[in-house]
């Protein structure tokens, strides 16, 4: 299932799918099949994303 | 001397040097493969694992049967070219061969096409001799060629997978 929301909150914080792989330390492909819904994260990762985008895990991972 | 001996004594060693020097700086700079990339390689390692496996069931069931086709050398050589492949080929298509910090791919892709191609000659003009089957058996002189194609085919791929990704648009 595609994870729109980190989509549209990266895209808030106009940052490239690059941008963001850079900030938390992962490939930009890696960022794009979460957005995609063909990865899920580990918890990790997870955090380091909401960091990124001053999100909380509710709003970009919980259904 | 001809022209394959001045390959093989002095350009080919350079050659060869030059690509373990490289890979050496390569693995001890980067290692920083991120958790999805840790997980498509393991994966990768388990073909190539299962690839090696059913290579070697193959090759006892025929020498079961009576039918020797390559001599100990060679299937070793192959079993190992061929795992390579499969490990290489899946990390490429997955986008797990190169760590987060390695960006050019440039340069691995033409050192492969290099090597494939000095390979691939040596491989042919062998082939041209008749050296790479004796008696039915495939002898060590085969190696040269599957060396070759396999560089080649890896260096293809990364080209392919280069063109596959700038056609991907970033959404």
């Amino acid at each position: 299932m595609k994870n729109l929301r980190l989509k549209s909150a990266r895209a808030a914080k106009d940052l490239s799918q690059q941008q963001l792989a850079d900030l938390v330390g992962v490939s930009r492909q890696t960022i794009s099949a979460i957005e995609k819904g063909d990865y899920n994260p580990t918890i990790n990762l997870c955090i380091a994303i909401c960091r990124a985008l001053d999100k909380t895990l509710d709003d970009i991972f919980w259904e | 001397m001809d022209i394959l001996k001045i390959v093989s004594t002095l350009v080919l060693p350079i050659v060869l040097i030059a690509a373990v020097v490289y890979e050496l700086k390569r693995t001890l700079k980067y290692t920083n493969f991120d958790e999805r990339q840790q997980i498509v390689r393991g994966r990768a390692f388990k073909y190539a694992y299962y690839t090696a496996m059913i290579f070697a069931a193959v090759i006892i069931v025929l020498e079961a049967g009576g039918t020797t086709i390559m001599s100990a050398v060679v299937f070793a050589g192959l079993q190992l070219y061929l795992s390579f492949i499969v490990f290489v080929s899946y990390c490429i298509f997955k986008d797990a061969y190169f760590t987060v910090s390695e960006k050019s791919v440039k340069g691995y892709a033409l050192m492969l096409a290099g090597l494939g191609t000095i390979n691939l000659v040596g491989g042919i003009i062998q082939a041209g001799k008749g050296h790479v089957m004796e008696n039915g058996m495939l002898t060590k002189d085969c190696l040269g060629l599957v060396i070759g194609v396999s560089f080649l085919f890896i260096a293809a791929e990364f080209v392919v997978k280069k063109f596959l990704v700038s056609r991907e648009e970033e959404e």
